[in-house]
């Protein structure tokens, strides 16, 4: 059963990817009510920087963290200058503005270095080792330990460090959290900068598999919408496991009925979710009053 | 920012607040006194669209008519955002559903009006049931749940392409005619049916909208879960609209493909669904005319820019289009119109009460 190991395995590695994906859109959903469409863009925007850097001779290690830093900087920008003073028109405002952001930076990059694909370089190359018949990069193992890792920091930060209780604080309740002392807007830029560092390591992940054009990282997103939707907006745990659910059944639609099928499967997954268990699998439950 | 040309009621040299009272109240909630303003000003926008598109040259015509056809969709997507306040990103999904119907009945040698309708019926009746599930989603859910839609339907075009063609196409037969007018291409007659289409379905939105439902609707949109405890059954008006975004959409999708004359998944792709979003937004989501001007915008000023640049580049203006209608304020480039309007009339009217 070749294919279904290599499905399985397939659907592990780029589960956790979406996972990674899906992390940096709970930071900001948490923080300020909406999804970011923007996260891809963002990401892209540090990417693109980074490729010219590897272009001009730089080695890795700097591209790496050219991307961080680049990332960090835009998503800073955006949510600083643009998507937070729209988003106190309301959550739908919000959203719309990362959405109006998002084609504005894909127009840029598609006027400035156009959308033909490019190489872009991977972590490191070779294979790690095999398990019967398949292979493991050893790309796609710095990527589940760094993904493991980065959630493991979340979880523990959001229980430990203040500001990852002030942050849970301002999710649950902004106006109360601010009248304690909780300062709101430091906080929410503080998520959309971490939100960007987020979706740089997704990006890093994600390119050297896909290749690099404006629209690239976008369309892993909306796996990354699914994986955070499936395992509830909550829990960091919930994210991991939904990335998880969501990259074994793509790949196994993929490998079994047909590529094509993948979208429909994930806005089906996506529907039921939300209909049966709205907050997701570990999610909690909201409760609204009237 | 909302009252920026009504001036202050308490000001010595202020105009009296009845005056402007129902007026303002109607620009605001975009229902209200001003019904027959906006018929009158929609009727008359519409009218200047034709008169621009028989008289201009063949591009601008082909720009208005596939604009005004889009205006269809951007309807459409201005019930849902403007009576329920949710996103709906998928009307490029439905449009594609009702433009392929259409052609696959055409293939079977059905008349236009024919096919047209029965593919209008089916997307309405698929976009009810995927409104079933839709309408209990709110906020930002429905806006995800959307987009996964309008991402999947390209594939499924593929997927399904013994009945569609697949990536190769599906071509429009020529020679159509609707009540004896040629359908398709850039003919000024056929620029005439889709403003017509639109004007019948744009003035039925407004009498809605000023109406009873429309009532009904805002109490569902701005209440929430209140409306549940008035007696509304909110469920089911929330499918009605959505039901009836998906047929204007599909109604749309016959007129955007019967134009183009070559149906491919490229024709339907996700930044179509975004495009009628900003038409929704820039317009004004509970405006009529806003779906004209919105429609147009999105219809007519891509292949403008083409020549200066690229054509993925458009993606630049409209963001900022889109950012500088939301900095605006939720109403849009409509509420601009009306509130220069009701505030003329309010200087004329009190400059006539002060001389009486």
């Amino acid at each position: 059963m070749d294919l279904l190991e290599t499905a399985l395995l397939l659907g592990v590695v780029s589960g956790l990817l979406y996972a990674l994906s899906g992390a940096g859109l709970v930071l900001i959903y948490r923080t300020s009510g909406f999804i970011s469409f923007a996260q891809g863009d963002i990401a892209a925007v540090g990417l693109f920087t980074a490729y010219f850097a590897h272009q001009a001779g730089a080695p890795y290690v700097v591209t790496f963290l050219v991307t961080i830093v680049t990332c960090a900087i835009t998503a800073l920008a955006v949510g600083g200058l643009i998507v937070m003073p729209i988003g106190r028109q309301g959550a739908l405002s919000g959203g719309l503005a990362t959405i109006g952001v998002g084609i504005l930076i894909q127009g840029v990059e598609n006027a400035t270095v156009g959308n033909s694909p490019r190489p872009f370089p991977a972590v490191t190359n070779g294979v790690a080792f095999k398990l019967d018949a398949v292979q493991i990069q050893s790309a796609h193992v710095v990527q589940i330990l760094t993904t493991v890792a980065v959630f493991v920091v979340m979880g523990i930060a959001f229980r430990k460090l203040t500001a990852g209780v002030a942050l849970r604080a301002l999710n649950e309740d902004a106006e109360t959290a601010e009248l304690l002392g909780v300062p709101g807007r430091r906080l929410r830029l503080l998520s959309w900068l971490l939100s960007g560092i987020l979706a740089a390591l997704a990006g890093l992940f994600i390119v050297p598999l896909y290749t690099l054009t404006p629209t690239s990282v976008n369309a892993i997103l909306l796996f990354g919408f699914c994986a955070v939707v499936v395992g509830g907006f909550d829990s960091v745990l919930g994210a991991l496991l939904g990335g998880l659910i969501i990259g074994v059944s793509a790949n196994l639609v993929s490998a079994f009925l047909t590529p094509n099928l993948v979208t429909t499967v994930l806005y089906l997954t996506l529907l039921t979710v939300l209909l049966f268990r709205p907050h997701g699998l570990l999610g909690r439950a909201p409760m609204r009053r009237v | 920012m909302s009252t920026v040309l009504i001036p202050d009621p308490g000001a010595p040299a202020a105009i009296e607040p009845a005056l402007v009272q129902a007026p303002a109240t109607s620009v605001v909630s975009g229902r209200g006194s001003l019904l027959w303003l906006r018929i009158g000003l929609l009727l008359a926008a519409c009218g200047a669209v034709v008169l621009v598109g028989t008289t201009g040259d063949p591009t601008l015509r082909y720009g208005l008519i596939i604009g005004v056809t889009l205006a269809i969709a951007v309807l459409g997507s201005n019930a849902v955002t403007g009576a329920l306040d949710e996103i709906s990103l998928s009307q490029g999904a439905f449009m594609a559903c009702g433009a392929y119907l259409c052609v696959i009945g055409l293939e079977r040698g059905w008349d236009f009006w024919q096919a047209l309708v029965v593919s209008v019926l089916v997307t309405a009746l698929l976009g009810a049931i995927v409104a079933i599930p839709t309408a209990r989603l709110e906020g930002i859910f429905t806006a995800l749940v959307t987009f996964a839609l309008a991402f999947a339907v390209p594939d499924l075009i593929i997927q399904f392409r013994d009945q569609t063609g697949g990536q190769a196409g599906l071509p429009v037969p020529f020679g159509l005619t609707l009540v004896g007018q040629p359908v398709g291409g850039s003919d000024p007659a056929w620029l005439f049916v889709i403003v017509v289409v639109f004007a019948l379905a744009a003035v039925a939105s407004l009498l809605m909208l000023h109406g009873r439902i429309g009532r009904v609707l805002v109490t569902i949109g701005e209440g929430g879960p209140a409306s549940e405890c008035f007696g509304v059954r909110s469920r089911v008006w929330e499918v009605a609209v959505w039901t009836w975004a998906a047929a204007l959409a599909a109604v749309a999708g016959v007129f955007f493909g019967a134009t183009i004359g070559y149906l491919t998944p490229e024709v339907f792709p996700v930044m179509l669904s975004i495009m009628v979003l900003v038409g929704t937004v820039v317009g004004g989501a509970r405006s009529a005319l806003g779906a004209l001007i919105g429609g147009i915008l999105i219809g007519t000023v891509p292949p403008e820019l083409q020549s200066v640049i690229p054509a993925e580049a458009t993606g630049i203006l409209f963001g900022a289009i889109l950012l500088l209608a939301l900095l605006a304020g939720r109403g849009g480039v409509n509420s601009f119109i009306e509130r220069t309007i009701v505030y003329v009339w309010s200087m004329v009217r009190r400059g006539r009460r002060e001389a009486s």
